[in-house]
C-alpha cells in the first residue's frame, strides 16, 4: 500500500478525531478552537444531481460539488471567522442556539495516509450527526470528511477540513453547528 | 375554508392578519391555484442557461420546471412532468443536453419542451399528433437578465408587473449596463410558511435591533452598520412588492454610500476602488438620484427576495404550509474583478446562507412563528402590524420624488401592502362567493 503509517500514527490520529467530537458534543468551543491551526481552511461544498456523461470520469464525486468561481460553498471559514462563529455562539444571545443544540457525533471509517508534505497526514472519515434541540427539531447530516492533519507537539492540528454531505438541499435551517 | 373565514384572513387596511394563513393546508392549496399559478415567478438568471442546450431545473411553486435554452437561442421554461404518465423527465440539477428522455418508457423532448420521439412510434402511436404532447410551457420573460415565468395566460406583462420595484431593482441588477452574473446555488429547508422570509424582507427592521444584536455587538463597526440600517426608509410598492432602502443626502460621497454592506463586509480597498471607478459611469446611466439609493432587503412579490447589500437573490419555494426551500445566488456584475467577488463571497458567507451570522437568527424566528400559528386558542388572535398607523390611517408618504409609499422604518406599511396584495390575489379567483 501507499504512503502507508504506523498503526501507532494511525491510533494516535483516530484518537484525535474522537477527542475533538467529544469536544464539539460537549461545547468546549475554545477546546476546539484550539485545535484548529492558525491556517486552516474548513469548506462544506454544496452538492448536486448531475447525469453522469461518460462511463468512468463521470461517476467523480468532485463533478457533484461547488468547486468553481460561479458556485457556492455551503459553508467557507477560516480560523478569524471560525472564531468569531465560536464569540458570537457562546455569547447566549445566537437565538439559533438559544437553547443550544444536543448533538452526537459519530466519527468512523478512519483512514490516515501520508501527506506529501513531511509533518502532515491525510486523514479520511465518515460522520454521522445527530442534532436534537428544543422539544420537536431533529436533524441529521451524512457525509464524508477529508482533512489534513499537521503534527504540532506530541499531537496534532487540523489544517485542512472539507466535508461533502449527502444532501443536495440541506434539511436543516442552519449550519450553527461544526462538522 | 369558508368564503367567509377566506376573506376576512386579512383585514382591509392589512393591520391584522390571521395565523392561519402560514399554517393552514386549505389556505396553502389555495395559494398554489392562485398565487403561485397567477403571479411571475422568477426562475432562474440568463448567466445560467448562455449557450444553447444549456439547463437548469428550477421551481415554480411547488413544481419542478426545466429553464433551458433552445438550439434557436430562446429559454424555455417547461413543466418537468412527461405527458405520458408524469415522471420529471429531468433529474440533474443543471447540465447541457439536445433532449431528456422520461425513464420509463422513453419519450423524448427537446430544450424547447417538444416532444421529439416515442419509442417504436409507429407501431405504437401510429396517429398521434406529437405538437400536442410537448412539455407544459410557461410563458417567459426576462428582466435585465433576470429569467421569470408564469403559468397565467391573463398576467399582464412583467414590466407592467414588476411595476414600481424595477426602480429599485436596477441598483442591483442594472447600475452601467454591464450586465450580471449568479453565482451558486445554496439550498436549504427552513420549517416556515413561505410568507414569512417574504415579509421579513419587505420592511422587518424592527427585528434587526434585537433579534442580531449577537452580530452587531461583536465590533463597534457593526453597530455603526446597524444604526445605518435603522435610519433607511420602508417602501411599499403596489403589486405586493416592498423594500428598505437607505437614502443619502445629495452630495454624499461615493464612499459613504457605495451599496454594500460597507461595516459588516471585511471590505477590501478594492471593493471601494472599484465603485469609486465607476461613480460617474454609474450616475449617468442610472440617473446621479439612484446611486444614493441603497437597498438593503426587498421583495418582489411572491417570493424573490433581494439583499442588495450582500448582494444575495433568492427565492422562498413554497414546500407545505410549513415549509420553504430557500435557494439563494449572489449576483454580480459580469465586470467586476476578482479580489472584490472573493470579498463578496466572504461576506455572504460570514452573514447569510445557512451559516450566515445574520441568516440564523433569521430562519430560527422563522420556524418559531409557524409554532406560534398552529393551536386553536392561538389561532383565535391576529397577528399586530399596525406598526406606523395612526389609528385606522395609513402612513403618509414622505418622499415624493422616490417611487412608491415612502415612510421611515418604524412603519409595516411594506408588510401590510404585502398581505393586502396577497390577499386579494386569494380571494379574487374565487369570486369570494363560492366555497
Ligand atoms: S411516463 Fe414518460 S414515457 Fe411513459
Ligand atoms: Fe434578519
Amino acid at each position: 500500500m501507499m504512503s502507508a503509517v504506523t498503526m501507532e500514527e494511525h491510533f494516535y490520529i483516530e484518537q484525535a478525531l474522537y477527542q475533538e467530537a467529544r469536544w464539539l458534543d460537549k461545547r468546549n468551543f475554545q477546546q476546539w478552537l484550539d485545535w484548529l491551526a492558525d491556517d486552516v481552511a474548513y469548506c462544506v461544498p454544496s452538492r448536486f444531481d448531475r447525469k453522469p456523461q461518460g462511463r468512468n470520469e463521470s461517476w467523480k464525486i468532485d463533478e457533484e460539488l461547488s468547486q468553481t468561481a460561479l458556485d457556492l460553498h455551503l459553508s467557507e471559514n477560516n480560523k478569524m471567522t471560525l472564531t468569531a462563529r465560536v464569540m458570537r455562539l457562546t455569547g447566549n444571545r445566537s437565538f439559533s442556539e438559544v437553547p443550544p443544540s444536543r448533538t452526537t457525533r459519530v466519527i468512523s471509517n478512519v483512514e490516515v495516509h501520508r501527506h506529501e508534505q513531511d509533518d502532515c497526514y491525510r486523514v479520511d472519515s465518515v460522520f454521522n450527526l445527530q442534532r436534537s434541540r428544543l422539544q420537536n427539531q431533529r436533524d441529521r447530516f451524512t457525509g464524508r470528511r477529508e482533512d489534513v492533519l499537521r503534527r504540532k507537539g506530541a499531537g496534532f492540528e487540523l489544517l485542512q477540513r472539507r466535508v461533502i454531505l449527502n444532501d443536495t438541499v440541506l434539511r436543516s435551517p442552519n449550519l450553527s453547528v461544526f462538522f | 375554508m369558508k368564503s367567509e373565514l377566506l376573506n376576512a384572513l386579512v383585514s382591509d387596511d392589512g393591520s391584522r392578519v390571521d395565523r392561519r394563513i402560514f399554517s393552514d393546508e386549505d389556505v396553502y392549496r389555495r395559494e398554489q391555484e392562485t398565487v403561485f399559478a397567477e403571479s411571475w415567478l422568477f426562475v432562474g438568471h440568463e448567466s445560467q442557461v448562455s449557450q444553447a442546450g444549456d439547463f437548469v431545473l428550477s421551481r415554480m411553486g411547488e413544481e419542478s420546471v426545466i429553464v433551458a435554452r433552445s438550439r434557436e437561442g430562446q429559454v424555455h421554461v417547461s413543466l418537468n412532468s412527461c405527458r405520458h404518465r408524469g415522471l420529471p423527465v429531468c433529474r440533474a440539477d443543471k447540465g447541457r443536453a439536445n433532449t431528456f428522455s422520461c425513464p420509463y418508457h422513453g419519450w423524448t423532448y427537446s430544450c424547447d419542451g417538444a416532444l421529439t420521439g416515442m419509442p417504436g412510434q409507429e407501431s405504437y402511436y401510429p396517429d398521434i399528433i406529437k405538437t400536442d404532447w410537448g412539455l407544459v410551457q410557461a410563458r417567459v420573460e426576462l428582466y435585465k437578465g433576470l429569467i421569470f415565468a408564469t403559468f397565467s395566460e391573463t398576467q399582464v406583462g412583467l414590466e407592467q408587473y414588476l411595476g414600481d420595484s424595477r426602480f429599485y431593482l436596477d441598483t442591483l441588477v442594472d447600475r452601467r449596463g454591464q450586465g450580471t452574473e449568479v453565482i451558486g446555488v445554496q439550498k436549504w429547508r427552513v420549517k416556515t410558511n413561505w410568507k414569512m422570509p417574504t415579509e421579513n424582507m419587505v420592511g422587518d427592521v424592527y427585528h434587526a435591533g434585537f433579534s442580531h444584536r449577537s452580530v452587531f455587538d461583536m465590533h463597534p463597526d457593526a453597530k455603526q452598520a446597524y444604526a445605518e440600517i435603522e435610519s433607511s426608509l420602508n417602501v411599499a410598492i403596489e403589486g405586493g412588492h416592498g423594500l428598505t432602502a437607505r437614502y443619502f443626502t445629495e452630495g454624499t460621497p461615493i464612499q459613504d454610500r457605495v451599496p454594500c454592506e460597507q461595516q459588516l463586509l471585511m471590505l477590501s480597498a478594492d471593493v471601494l476602488a472599484y465603485y469609486e471607478q465607476h461613480d460617474q459611469q454609474t450616475k449617468k446611466y442610472m440617473g446621479e438620484l439612484r446611486t444614493r439609493i441603497k437597498p438593503a432587503t426587498s421583495a418582489v412579490f411572491p417570493n424573490l427576495h433581494l439583499l442588495s447589500t450582500t448582494y444575495c437573490i433568492r427565492v422562498g419555494h413554497p414546500v407545505s404550509a410549513d415549509e420553504t426551500e430557500i435557494w439563494n445566488w449572489i449576483i454580480v456584475e459580469k465586470d467586476m474583478p476578482e479580489s472584490v467577488r472573493d470579498a463578496i463571497k466572504q461576506n455572504y458567507y460570514f452573514l447569510f446562507g445557512p451559516e450566515g451570522m445574520l441568516e440564523q437568527d433569521d430562519d430560527e424566528n422563522w420556524e418559531q412563528v409557524t409554532q406560534g400559528s398552529h393551536g386553536v386558542q392561538a389561532s383565535r388572535h391576529p397577528f399586530h402590524l399596525s406598526m406606523g398607523m395612526k389609528g385606522q390611517s395609513e402612513v403618509e408618504d414622505q418622499c415624493v420624488e422616490l417611487p412608491g409609499l415612502v415612510a421611515t422604518t418604524r412603519s409595516e406599511h411594506p408588510q401590510r401592502n404585502f398581505y393586502r396584495h396577497w390577499h386579494q390575489v386569494l380571494t379574487s379567483q374565487y369570486g369570494g362567493g363560492q366555497e
